[in-house]
């Protein structure tokens, strides 16, 4: 099952990554929200972890038109939230955002969440609805 | 011969008397005088010319006494009476009333120029001080002018000064803000890649790396809580600490309390005991603030606990026409001095500067707590007896419309 990350930050971005193919996850990366966009279009993953706060587009109008396309709609996104506000939390679940997450990264806890939403969407017919 | 009956008897020119004359009451003659009566005519006329003229020389007499007396008594009166109305026509009382003699008329003519002269006097005083009150007045204005002026200046440099410490203080929170997120990505850099390590290092077995990336994590946490205890005091006292309240039960929040306290009341040997007898109760609060909250009350008394028991005890009570939700944290711990419970609420204050580097922490724990209370309609307050515990007490306002209404 294929993750997409979509994080600026280089240091994050680079311990996300290995600690999820750690865990046997092949992982895509991207670097601001149009690119975030674009990988997720091309390669369809199973599931998007997107940084709110990202440079070009941020990650509340990417997951926006993430869920506006047919195409790349049914993919679930967790967002992450550098700030553990309740606006942006809301703001996140408004845009489109199946979970939240806040930063700094409790691998269990992104697990968890994960494995919760993996489960949901290896169930397509569910999706479809 | 008798002339006539007894008696007297008149015509035109003559008076005629017959008396008879009797002798031993036999009639013996009879007196009879005829006499003419033009010398009493003309006495008569004699005296109606003497009174005549005695009338006409009277009345003369009288018309001129009476035109002098005229000159002397009502001239002045009319002259006086003209000057009374001049005055009070033109309000002139500067003229004078000319006197004419020292009788009793000169003498009212004195007095009414003495009563002129003496209203003349009075308006010239009235005169003087209305004049001498409209300066004081004026001067008077002025000064108020003056001083309303200053006050004007103090009130415009007070507000200024208000406005810049405002500004500083908004500027003070926003730097926090963007401070502490730019010490958080740093720091979760370190505390991720320490994770990272750890991980290599129990596959590899290797404990005493395992227990050093153990203490990196651990003091890289306690950074992170107190960077976030920075930005919750300074979002509060920059009054920009939202609330968003929604209705919860009792139970739920409890549960939800207790499963997160159990193991680090297990930590220093401390049992934890709860009770609630309202479960059933709705509060409606923050859920995060709530919890943030009751945890740091609860973590505190783990904290300053060894072997003993930390109670949490849940009521509603009534006070003030109103119903509350009591969350009471009681502790068998160091307890608290009165003195040291004055300082125990205001930011960056353990008890002793001592205390945080033994217990950690930045003393801004109940600081934060208490306000975030005071934001949800509440309060914390505190009672402790040293060498014997202390209860803190989170009282919230109860959702009585909610219950009502279910």
């Amino acid at each position: 099952m294929s993750i997409l990350v979509v994080e600026d930050n280089e240091m994050n971005r680079d311990m996300l990554t290995r600690r999820l193919e750690r865990r046997g996850f092949p992982v895509l990366i991207a670097c601001d929200g149009v690119e975030g966009l674009r990988m997720a279009r091309l390669h369809l993953p199973q599931l998007i972890l997107m940084d709110m706060s990202l440079p070009e587009m941020d990650g509340w109008e990417a997951t926006r038109q993430l869920k506006s396309d047919p195409a790349t709609r049914a993919i679930p996104v967790i967002a992450l939230t550098a700030h553990a506000m309740t606006e942006d939390r809301e703001k996140a679940l408004a845009a489109g955002c199946d979970d939240y997450d806040t930063k700094p990264i409790e691998i269990l806890r992104l697990m968890k969440k994960i494995d919760a939403l993996a489960l949901h969407a290896e169930q397509p017919g569910e999706n479809a609805q | 011969v008798v002339p006539g009956p007894d008696g007297v008897t008149f015509d035109s020119n003559w008076i005629v008397l017959i008396r008879p004359i009797y002798l031993n009451s036999e009639r013996i003659g009879t007196v009879y005088q005829k006499s003419e009566l033009d010398a009493i005519t003309s006495r008569l006329m004699e005296y109606g010319f003497i009174g005549g003229g005695v009338l006409i020389i009277s009345l003369g007499a009288a018309l001129l006494v009476s035109s002098v007396l005229q000159r002397l008594i009502s001239e002045p009166v009319q002259h006086l009476a003209e000057m009374a109305g001049q005055v009070s026509r033109n309000n002139n009382y500067l003229v004078r009333a000319r006197k004419q003699g020292n009788d009793e008329i000169g003498e009212l003519v004195d007095q009414f120029n003495e009563m002129l002269s003496q209203i003349h006097a009075r308006d010239l005083e009235l005169q003087g001080s209305r004049n001498h009150l409209e300066d004081r007045v004026e001067e008077r204005t002025r000064q108020l002018q003056a001083e309303i002026a200053e006050r004007e200046k103090v009130q415009r440099a007070l507000i200024e000064a208000k406005e810049s410490a405002e500004a500083s203080s908004k500027a003070k929170s926003a730097f926090l803000a963007n401070m502490s997120h730019e010490l958080r990505t740093p720091l979760n850099a370190i505390i991720g890649y320490s994770e990272m390590l750890e991980e290599d290092a129990v596959a590899a077995a290797n404990q005493s790396a395992v227990a050093d990336l153990r203490k990196v994590q651990g003091a890289g946490r306690h950074l992170l809580s107190i960077i976030s205890d920075v930005l919750d005091i300074s979002k509060i006292e920059a009054g920009r600490m939202e609330i968003h309240k929604e209705t919860f039960l009792v139970s739920d929040l409890l549960d939800d309390t207790a499963s997160t306290v159990e193991p680090l009341a297990k930590k220093n040997g401390n049992r934890l005991v709860v009770t609630c007898h309202d479960r059933a109760a709705q509060i409606e609060t923050d859920a995060v603030k709530f919890r943030q909250s009751l945890l740091n009350l609860l973590s505190n008394a783990c904290k300053f606990t060894q072997n003993g028991t930390v109670r949490l005890d849940v009521k509603v009570t009534a006070e003030q026409d109103q119903e509350w939700i009591d969350w009471s944290v009681s502790d068998t711990g160091i307890g608290i001095s009165p003195d040291q419970m004055d300082k125990l609420f205001k930011s960056f204050s353990q008890v002793d500067s001592s205390s945080t580097r033994r217990h950690g922490g930045t003393g801004l724990g109940l600081a934060i707590s208490r306000r975030l209370c005071e934001l949800m309609g509440g309060t914390i307050f505190v009672e402790s007896k040293p060498g014997q515990g202390s209860t803190f007490t989170m009282r919230l306002p109860a959702n009585t419309n909610e219950s009502r209404a279910l």
